[in-house]
């Protein structure tokens, strides 16, 4: 073979390698998506709680919350003042006291409990309750005490007497034990006829007995000790307590908040909810709690949790969310807090809700819970729980 | 002798060149086309046709024979994932053909959409592509498709607060595949 052939041939071995380089095959397969947005079917609603104020997005579909926690004293009875009637109270009869009764008025005031009763004996001993659960508060107690505003009458038959009344509560566990208990003598006498008028008594409680966060029930109880003696009648008695109000309050050590922070509302389908905490940032010591409850009331997600300024957790369980009748709302985002006095929490947080497992949305929410400036006054006690008009000069 | 034939050739060849159109060569040849079955093919993901939000649909139909898809999504406001809508499929039949593929965006997605993202996963809920929606061109290349194995596409949409409700719009993509990487796809 020749020069020149030897050239062609490398020529044409070069031209191949060219070709087989750069010569393939691509499968072009086409698809299109169609997006067609909607208005959002959940959204989120403000909270009416006091002390909350909220700034939603354009769509309700963002939110920042601005929280004042408040160390302000607070009740945690129910229908303290009996106004709304006798609920949530149970009696306990005694064997002398044994009637109970709620009256819309009595001895010149409204929404009154009478515990009355009687009998005819010489020592006699007797104590009759009524009671309601209460939760202990999260937060951390400062002072708590029971204010009861109260009117025994008696009449006493005999021809010595010696005679004492007593009033307070007790608090038991789910187990009947007395964790705490105050009662007073508030009268002691030999006279044959009681009348005390209205009175208030507040008796402190051993906050240190209560576990926070923990059911428990509350007796207010009347008590009577009797020793009647006669020489010639049968001795006797007719006693009536009847409250005015008997409320439970409790003063935080800190500033706090408990309540909703915001609501959420879906009105086409149901839909898997829950709460991300994305990241958080703290002045002072903090606690925080954050949950979800559907608008049943009776089915709460886990917690975001954050205690002494550590998150503990950073994320709810999922909860679900339903369409609601007019006038309701589908969920809650509830919020317990006690923050250091002039401290301060900032939550930035994800709200996701999903449908089944084929789509999710995502909000973002921002609560930020502050104790106020200048807050200073004095805790007042509201013996009145509705509205009452001023006096107008004539 | 020989170096004056190569020089003659060379000159023959120089006139042809310099000539144009003087003479036309035709060299016969046959193509031949054996059109095969897709070796790469869409599939619905397990979310295809299931309801969405607010009791909307997320249709997905395919191809006659799976060669093209079509997806209806109903995404709102903030951020939306599609989980699941459609399946890319590189069957265990015929048995070693492994292939490499990317997505082209023909028709990207406009304002007021701050993002659009088209994702795919493998088996092990792997992150192997994702693609801008909202950028036109050839993207992922190559990202490899081996023998028997189905990939999931998850769709994602940003819509900001605030801006009006926009009307539909489509995105057009191609899914490119060859069996080599070496050149990117045009």
């Amino acid at each position: 073979m020749n020069r020149f052939h030897v050239f062609l041939s490398t020529i044409f071995i070069f031209f191949l390698l060219i070709i087989q380089t750069t010569a393939s095959v691509y499968t072009y397969i086409p698809g299109n998506s169609t997006v067609s947005p909607i208005s959002p079917d959940v959204i989120f609603v403000p909270s009416s709680s006091l002390g909350v104020s909220s700034t939603l997005g354009q769509n309700r579909t963002s939110a920042t919350v601005n929280i004042k926690a408040s160390a302000t004293t607070q009740e945690i009875t129910t229908n303290g003042y009996f106004d709304a009637g006798p609920s949530p109270w149970i009696f306990i009869p005694g064997t002398y006291i044994n009637r109970g009764f709620w009256y819309p008025s009595l001895y010149g005031r409204t929404g009154v409990v009478s515990l009355s009763g009687g009998g005819t004996g010489i020592f006699i001993s007797d104590r009759a309750s009524i009671y309601q659960q209460i939760t202990w508060p999260s937060f951390t107690v400062g002072s708590a005490d029971v204010n009861i505003s109260y009117y025994i009458l008696a009449n006493l038959t005999a021809d010595i007497i010696s005679a004492q009344f007593r009033i307070g509560y007790r608090i038991l566990d789910q187990a009947n034990n007395v964790v705490t208990s105050n009662v007073q003598t508030v009268v002691s006498t030999s006279s044959t006829t009681v009348n005390t008028g209205w009175n208030v008594i507040v008796l402190p409680i051993n906050t240190a007995a209560l576990t926070p966060g923990t059911n428990y029930n509350l007796h207010i109880v009347v008590e009577i000790s009797l020793f009647l003696f006669s020489f010639r009648i049968t001795p006797r008695f007719e006693v009536e307590y009847a409250l005015d109000w008997s409320i439970l309050t409790v003063s935080p050590l800190n500033p706090v908040f408990q309540g909703p922070a915001i609501h959420m509302n879906t009105t086409l389908s149901s839909y898997n909810v829950s709460v991300i905490l994305n990241s958080f940032s703290t002045v002072g010591n903090v606690d925080v709690k954050l949950w979800l409850r559907n608008h049943t009331n009776t089915v709460d997600s886990t917690a975001i949790e954050i205690q002494n300024s550590v998150l503990i957790s950073s994320q709810t369980s999922e909860l679900i969310m339903a369409p609601v009748p007019l006038g309701y709302l589908s969920l809650d985002i509830l919020v317990e807090a006690e923050i250091q006095a002039g401290g301060s929490v900032t939550l930035n947080l994800t709200v996701k809700y999903r449908f089944e497992d084929g789509v999710y949305v995502e909000y973002p929410l921002t609560i930020v819970i502050v104790d106020p400036p200048n807050r200073g006054g004095n805790n007042v006690i509201f013996y009145y729980d509705k509205p009452i008009p001023l006096v107008r000069r004539s | 002798m020989r170096s004056s034939r190569l020089i003659t050739i060379l000159a023959i060849l120089a006139l042809f060149g310099l000539v144009g159109t003087a003479v036309f060569v035709y060299l016969p040849g046959n193509i031949t086309v054996s059109p095969v079955a897709p070796p790469v093919y869409f599939a619905n993901g397990s979310n295809a046709n299931q309801a969405g939000l607010a009791g909307n649909t997320m249709t997905v139909s395919l191809g006659a024979n799976q060669s093209s898809f079509n997806v209806t999504l109903q995404p709102t406001y903030q951020k939306t994932y599609f989980h699941d809508i459609l399946r890319i499929v590189n069957p265990a039949a015929p048995a070693g053909d492994n292939y490499f593929f990317a997505i082209k965006v023909i028709t990207p997605l406009g304002a007021p959409y701050t993002q659009a993202r088209m994702l795919i996963y493998d088996n092990a809920n792997n992150l192997v592509l994702s693609v801008d929606l909202k950028t036109a061109g050839v993207q992922g290349w190559p990202t490899s498709l081996p023998d028997n194995t189905q990939y999931r596409v998850d769709f994602e949409f940003i819509l900001p607060e605030g801006v009006t409700l926009p009307a539909s719009a489509t995105i057009q993509v191609e899914l490119v595949y060859s069996p080599q990487n070496a050149v990117t796809p045009p």
